[in-house]
């Protein structure tokens, strides 16, 4: 997270809390009653898989953990980061390898950040990873619990399983895993059973009728401003701002705090303009951030466009009743038969990932027969899709109190008979890495992207595709005429963006 | 407190020996919830290190073995009349004994669920067996999702409604396999490393874990039309909201 709002320099990395200086860490974030059981549940004995979509607040939870086991003196946590190239491009012993040597550096750095004698060895297998770790946690006479980020890659799956099996391996009484990972992550291995071999805990902050002091407290928190009185019209509450905020942007915090971003320069809010951000959120981020991500599904990217059908078919189920005057509210979530939901499996979990969408309720009987599940709509699309294309309070109200009845798409109807689920090809690696650099240029993709100018001077060095840029050293770029530090930093802030979930 | 007692043995209107089985384990989880709800709720302690683990198996022990008993009754009445008889010796391993293994968790050997050559006793009756789950379990949790998310609540029920009829049982069985095997640990303080010894903050998750999992599965246990003794949907939810209040 960088807490600097200077669109020059942020590349679009403001809002990952691994990115936020450890100083500032407490101050910007705040836990709710749930998080706080949660981050207890990360700091106890056992195996603990933490689920959430894009920009939910898994780092945070899992940096807070780490933050209060290094207060104590019962557990030697390590928190690291899966965001390590070798690992995306690698399967099989050869990721075991990297990822042996990986974490036996970060355990080592660790010991030497704390001032401990102890030293962990540097090792590339896993059962002399094991043998280190049963060694350290002896000599420390502490449990040992490991903090993995970003474990998993949404475009990348074939690895994953190597990670779970990697997983339940170090897992003991004495090594405690903890790892994030997204609602899509299904393929776990034949060893790994997630039923018997973790606890899986989801996190969800949909439903701001059932935890309404969440998103007021971090507006506290990051937004002193937008928590004051005097910034809000009469009609309008700073509770209701921050509730209405977090509802619209389903409980992502990514989301929700590139929307507040969009008031700081703002003398009053009213209405009109919360209605504005949301059209705004609709077509500057959220539609734009399909094009960001569908050259990071590796084998999913061509379900990008059916994910995109798929988003206008619940949005406009739901407004067309608006339209048509048979009611003066848009339904705020849909009841989606199951067959229809397995049918178009990965399109929803895209369709979650990326925040258009958030699973509410796992089954609920059906009006016209048969069961499914509830999701709540991104309330910056659903506005987008009403021909008034304006916020009102009663709208705000409905959307609010989460008592509206949820709209239903059944077997039977059309909604989605358009959509065609194109074939897949086996997985072979990311997409991103075999584009052309040009990719990287400004765009709604990446409204902080390369300059004409730079990507020119990367292409006359010989560097075409983003596989090459990303395998560059610093050194190696700063030989480039005019490219010096700051552009370096810029095109490895793209690069994160363009690589990374 | 909430009466988790009743929440997980049901009402105790009917006469008979089955009655007498059920008040008498009403009486244990509700001692013992209270129990762990108190170290839950306070201060870390050594108390709450050495008797927090104890208590909170106990819980998920008699929880278990009552929901055991409302689903098969035989099986409760057979205990009840077996350990008054002269061959129930206290000191001595009776081999049809309430057990976890066996009684709550199946051993289950085959991945084929239906089958002509399937001998009875082969098919298991165990609590989280996939037989169980799939006659009792996964239409009582479809029930209690559809009347839960009808009734509006001031207390957090999403965790209620994420639930997965089809997945219910093969997750909560796992859940409890993990928490038996911890809350044993710290039971039979076969620890010699110290830095093996619960903390307060695996004491405190195990404890919430355990409260959590038996509450929820007494509120489904009322959606089971065969159960025995069962409340009324509206007397379990509000049961099982009374004492998730308390849980903090």
């Amino acid at each position: 997270m960088n807490l600097q709002v200077d669109e020059g320099t942020d590349s679009g990395l403001i809002l990952a809390a691994e990115e936020c200086p450890p100083e500032s860490f407490e101050k910007f974030h705040s836990f709710s009653t749930n998080d706080n059981v949660i981050i207890r549940k990360l700091s106890a004995h056992g195996p603990v898989l933490i689920r959430g979509g894009r920009g939910s607040g898994k780092s945070a939870l899992l940096i807070e953990a780490y933050r209060r086991m290094r207060a104590g003196e019962a557990v030697f946590p390590v928190y690291i980061s899966l965001r390590y190239l070798p690992l995306l491009q690698s399967d099989g012993p050869e990721y075991i390898q990297h990822f042996c040597m990986l974490l036996s550096e970060h355990i080592q750095k660790e010991l030497s950040l704390r001032g401990f004698a102890e030293d962990f060895p540097s090792v590339s297998e896993e059962i002399r990873l094991q043998l280190g770790l049963a060694q350290l946690s002896q000599n420390l006479n502490r449990r040992i619990v490991l903090l993995f980020d970003d474990a998993a890659h949404i475009g990348r799956e074939k690895p994953l399983e190597v990670f779970f099996d990697l997983f339940r391996t170090i897992s003991s009484n004495l090594t405690s895993c903890k790892a994030s990972i997204y609602p899509g992550v299904t393929k776990f291995g034949v060893r790994f059973d997630v039923f018997n071999d973790s606890t899986v805990v989801d996190i969800s902050r949909s439903d701001v009728a059932a935890v309404p002091d969440f998103f007021p407290e971090v507006v506290r928190a990051r937004y002193p401003k937008l928590a004051q009185r005097s910034m809000f019209s009469d009609r309008l509450s700073p509770q209701q701002f921050a509730n209405l905020l977090g509802r619209a942007v389903v409980g992502n915090l990514r989301g929700f705090i590139l929307a507040c971003n969009r008031f700081l320069l703002q003398e009053k809010i009213g209405i009109p303009e919360m209605s504005k951000c949301f059209l705004e959120m609709a077509q500057d981020y959220y539609w734009p951030l399909m094009d960001e991500v569908a050259p990071k599904l590796g084998v999913y990217e061509p379900l990008i466009e059916p994910a995109r059908e798929l988003i206008e078919a619940i949005v406009e189920n739901s407004a067309r009743p608006v339209k048509s005057g048979q009611r003066t509210i848009a339904q705020d979530r849909v009841l989606i038969h199951r067959q229809l939901v397995s049918q178009n499996i990965k399109l929803f979990e895209i369709s979650e990932y990326l925040g258009f969408v958030a699973r509410r309720e796992a089954s609920r009987a059906m009006k016209s027969g048969g069961r499914g599940p509830v999701f709540a709509i991104n309330l910056c699309s659903l506005l987008d899709s009403i021909p008034s294309t304006r916020l009102t309070n009663e709208m705000m109200e409905e959307w609010l109190s989460g008592a509206q009845e949820a709209a239903e798409i059944h077997i039977s109807g059309q909604a989605f008979s358009s959509i065609k689920l194109p074939a897949l090809v086996e997985e072979h690696g990311l997409a991103i890495l075999t584009k052309q650099v040009s990719v990287l240029g400004k765009s709604s993709a990446y409204p902080y992207g390369l300059g004409p100018n730079v990507i020119d001077r990367l292409r006359n060095a010989g560097i075409h595709t983003v596989g090459e840029l990303v395998s560059k050293t610093n050194e190696e770029l700063d030989r480039i005429e005019y490219i010096g530090d700051v552009r370096i930093q810029q095109i490895r802030d793209v690069l994160y963006q363009a690589i990374w979930m | 407190m909430a009466d988790i007692g009743s929440l997980l043995c049901g009402d105790d209107e009917h006469e008979g020996l089955a009655r007498s089985a059920l008040q008498q384990l009403s009486r244990s989880i509700s001692t013992f919830a209270g129990k762990s709800v108190g170290f839950l709720s306070s201060e870390a302690s050594i108390d709450a290190q050495v008797f927090g683990p104890f208590c909170a198996r106990v819980l998920l022990e008699n929880g278990c073995a009552a929901l055991v008993g409302r689903l098969d009754a035989f099986r409760m009445l057979y205990l009840s009349e077996f350990q008054a008889q002269p061959q129930y010796e206290t000191g001595k391993r009776a081999k049809s004994a309430f057990s976890w293994a066996g009684d709550v968790i199946p051993e289950e050997k085959t991945k084929e669920m239906w089958s002509v050559d399937h001998d009875v006793p082969k098919i298991s009756r165990a609590l989280f067996s996939s037989y169980v789950s799939h006659v009792f379990w996964e239409p009582a949790v479809e029930r209690m999702l559809d009347f839960v998310s009808s009734k509006t609540t001031e207390l957090d029920v999403a965790d209620l409604l994420s639930l997965d009829a089809e997945n219910y049982i093969n997750s909560t069985k796992g859940k409890c396999l993990q928490l038996y095997s911890t809350l044993s640990k710290g039971v039979h303080w076969e620890f010699f490393t110290s830095s093996l010894l619960f903390d307060e903050e695996s004491v405190k998750s195990m404890i919430r874990d355990t409260l959590v999992l038996v509450s929820q599965l007494g509120l489904i246990s009322h959606f089971i039309p065969t159960a025995h003794a069962s409340l009324s949907p509206e007397r379990a939810f509000d049961l099982y909201c009374s004492f998730r209040r308390d849980i903090p």
